[in-house]
């Protein structure tokens, strides 16, 4: 009869199963129920360690079956081994690698070779293979590791110095210090908090790829350098081979510097552009079909691509991609680098970060409000943590660094379509009839000057302002138009840096005349890409009280030169009516 | 018995539950215009729902759903979004020490405690972790709050249906389980049920309803 089973809580999962399938069964027992027992524990059996399956085995000798069945048992247990390895898609007699699973502090070298460094109940010790889930995992061969291992031995030194992490923080700065030379002193401060952010990955949504930007010999390939050696796993690459990035993305959780002139065009023809844009958010995962002889459903397989980036590029990145970045202007240095940036050179500091992975792996960062607003918070958040974790005495500094950031954020997107489309409905607002305004006005107004070739038509206008959040509606003869929304346009204004504030002392007010109040928005500028326009545009600034009256669109640049020809001719007559004294 | 629908009536009563025991438990038919809210956007193929209120959960409920002909899917749902509980029912004595039955489903766990059990319900084998799925990470295997509701240092029976013989992932759940009560103090045994005459799958209620309670003492430490 069946009757619950006394459980022993010292069995681990697979001791208990073998407990439980012999729970009923004595020497007497007939041999038919034994081998039944013994059918129903080869797949557990097989998931065993060596030295577990010993012990279960001595077990079930304890039962008296002829040796003839116990040599069959170990028999099928192995062929259930092997085709479980198989199964796994690794080929008989091959070792199973593995570089990621939970408790893995990192790899690290010992004795001249790879072994994993792993903190068990808070002890950190090294093992050359490990049992996950029945199957025996080894860390990868030397070769395939693409960047310099940190000593193991010298790891487990430094977590049992257990040294502050600020004064690891204060080292990484003197090291970056001693490597280029960056726009300001917040730029260092950054760097190192991005540093300690990719030795502690698990515990981020996001990671902000650090952009290296200038013309060449700048340094921005030394900076890069400096940083990768320094990163968690850091890798140095040059092209962009889609398979090899995805693979060290997915297998290593590597840090990766791309250091490539033209970037964007490099990934986009090596089809990897989706790789530099998702690998700042944790959980993205980039599609590749790599199987489309197996059919749909089964051709396709997904890998992850999170990690931290470090860009170095004399083109600046696509905008997408900049927006999940960091841009550091690299300045031309006035110092002397002697020293050779080396991975040897950093690695005594790899190994401290490590140890400081070691005490900080598992654990939750401090909680935090975003430090910005939109994605820039997102991708900041994670270093403020790191300096509120390492070194909270930075943390106003690094936030003057965020304010710093958001400022040029606003002006790249105050010189952005949107903003051009934004700036034209603000002076359209005595368009606005029972408070719509039709797309076809606003197009025409912000065609208006343009070359023809240049047009917007109403359909992309349309559908820009549709982005913008703008509400659709018809006019009386059906034609498409916008809701006039006070409410979103200053939000939009406001999110575009198009609000008016008192820094911007140019108005279109002459000194004889009343000003048109609408005309007030028309100073905000848009430099144009056409060449000249930035002279003309400040000639417009220092030119713009001796205007009559007029409505200046400066984001129009042939309204802008017409404008400009006014001005000009507006002053001369004056002049030559006052006698030059003007 | 206004507030159930003739055929989830007929069903509550072939797995033994008496009129009693259905009142008490508030057990009632979710009408059809609220069953996507109920359910919270996991009702597409659901035709009819029974609900189980679970007592001191502020109005959280799991259903027993029947879906379109032809469609499959899990037979008991919670509202998207929404954590696991323990069905602690009110006249179970939570912190004594006397022998305590762990079962899983809340119609089991009504049906013994009609034969007068000391009880508590898990909605699924998994949902006494915080994700449902304790076998796949120990990071998701985290056990919820509500077993700190309990007092476990008694002894405690897990009572699983009778597929447990079979089905190893069945019997890795009552492991990880009774080792998780054996820590909060319990003294641990597990019964998986024996199968029907047909070998078909046999829950508590059903072998309450087809052997009677004694049986069911017999089998128990």
């Amino acid at each position: 009869m069946t009757t619950a089973w006394a459980f022993d809580p010292n069995l681990d999962d697979r001791a208990a199963e073998v407990a439980w399938q012999i729970r009923e069964l004595t020497p007497e027992s007939p041999t038919s129920d034994k081998l039944k027992a013994l059918l129903n524990l080869v797949p557990t059996m097989a998931r065993m360690t060596e030295l577990d399956q010993a012990a279960a085995q001595e077990k079930l000798e304890c039962l008296g079956l002829p040796a003839k069945f116990l040599t069959a048992f170990q028999k099928d247990i192995q062929k259930a081994v092997k085709s479980k390895a198989k199964t796994q898609g690794k080929s008989n007699g091959q070792e199973v690698y593995t570089a990621l699973f939970d408790g893995l502090v990192d790899l690290v070298e010992y004795e001249g070779h790879p072994v994993f460094l792993i903190k068990q109940d808070g002890v950190l010790g090294m093992a050359d293979q490990v049992d996950l889930e029945g199957v025996i995992y080894r860390p990868p061969p030397k070769e395939q590791i693409p960047w310099l291992l940190p000593r193991g031995e010298e790891v487990i030194k430094a977590y049992k110095w257990a040294e502050s992490p600020g004064a690891l923080y204060n080292d990484l700065l003197a090291y970056f210090r001693g490597v280029s030379e960056l726009p300001s002193d917040l730029y260092y401060d950054l760097n190192a908090a991005w540093t300690f952010h990719t030795y502690l990955m698990e515990a981020h949504q996001y990671s902000p790829i650090l952009c290296n930007y200038a013309v060449p010999e700048r340094g921005k390939s030394r900076t890069g350098k400096g940083m990768i050696y320094v990163a968690y796993r850091g890798i140095h690459v040059e092209s962009l081979r889609d398979a090899y990035i995805v693979r060290i993305a997915h297998n290593y959780l590597a840090t990766i510097f791309f250091d490539c002139m033209n970037l964007w065009k490099k990934a986009e023809k090596a089809g990897s552009e989706d790789i530099l844009l998702l690998r700042f958010e944790r959980g993205a995962k980039v599609p590749r079909v790599l199987y489309p002889e197996r059919g749909a459903h089964r051709d396709t397989v997904y890998y992850s691509v999170f990690g931290a980036t470090i860009v170095a590029t004399n083109v600046s990145v696509h905008n997408i991609l900049g927006t999940r970045a960091v841009q550091i202007n690299m300045p031309q240095s006035r110092k002397r680098f002697e020293n050779d940036v080396t991975p040897e050179f950093a690695l005594p500091l790899k190994e401290r970060l490590t140890a400081f992975r070691a005490r900080f792996l598992g654990k939750s960062l401090p909680e935090i409000a975003k430090p910005a607003l939109g994605r820039l918070g997102d991708i900041l958040k994670p270093l403020l943590q790191i300096i509120k974790l390492v070194k909270p005495e930075q943390e106003a500094h690094f936030l003057s660094l965020v304010k710093e950031l958001e400022k040029d954020r606003m002006l790249d997107k105050a010189d952005s379509l949107e903003a051009q489309i934004l700036l034209t409905l603000k002076n359209l607002k005595d368009e606005v009839f029972r408070g719509i305004l039709p797309v076809k006005t606003i197009t025409d107004t912000f065609n208006e000057g343009r070359p023809e070739h240049s047009h917007f038509t109403y359909h992309r206008i349309g559908h820009k302002l549709k982005s913008l959040g703008f509400q659709k509606a018809k006019t009386d003869t059906g034609a498409s138009a916008i809701i006039w929304d006070e409410q979103k346009n200053a939000s939009n204004f406001s999110a575009y840096g198009l609000v008016e504030t008192s820094e911007m002392p140019e108005t279109s007010e002459m000194p004889d005349e009343k000003p048109d109040v609408s005309d007030k928005s028309d100073v905000t500028d848009v430099y144009s890409d056409a060449p000249g326009e930035k002279e003309l545009h400040s000639f417009l600034r220092t030119a713009r009280p001796a205007l009559p009256g007029k409505v200046l669109h400066l984001w129009n640049p042939e309204r802008q030169r017409k404008a400009a020809a006014r001005v000009k001719e507006t002053l001369a007559e004056r002049e030559s009516l006052s006698g030059g004294e003007l | 018995m206004a507030n159930l629908h003739p055929d989830h009536l007929a069903d509550l009563r072939k797995s033994g539950l008496t009129d009693e025991t259905i009142e008490a438990a508030g057990i009632y038919t979710v009408t059809p215009g609220d069953i996507g809210k109920k359910l919270g956007g996991l009702g597409n193929n659901v035709v009819s729902a029974l609900a189980f209120p679970y007592p001191g959960f502020d109005g959280y409920e799991r259903f027993k759903v029947w879906r379109e002909d032809g469609k499959t899917g899990p037979k008991y749902l919670q509202k998207t979004g929404t954590a696991n509980h323990l069905y602690l029912l009110p006249s179970v004595d939570l912190n004594g020490d006397s022998p305590l039955l762990l079962v899983e489903g809340e119609k089991k766990a009504l049906a013994l405690l009609q034969a007068a059990y000391q009880v508590v319900g898990i909605s699924g084998i998994w949902n006494w972790c915080e994700r449902g799925q304790g076998y796949k990470k120990p990071k998701e295997s985290q056990p919820i709050p509500d077993l700190d509701r309990v007092n476990w240092v008694r002894p405690v029976i897990i009572i699983f249906d009778s597929d447990g013989h079979d089905d190893r992932m069945v019997r890795l759940a009552a492991f990880r389980l009774a080792r998780e009560l054996s820590r909060r103090g319990a003294v641990v045994s597990i019964l998986f049920l024996p199968h029907g005459k047909n070998g078909e799958k046999v829950g508590a209620d059903d072998f309450l309803v087809a052997h009677g309670p004694a049986k069911l003492r017999e089998m128990l430490p």
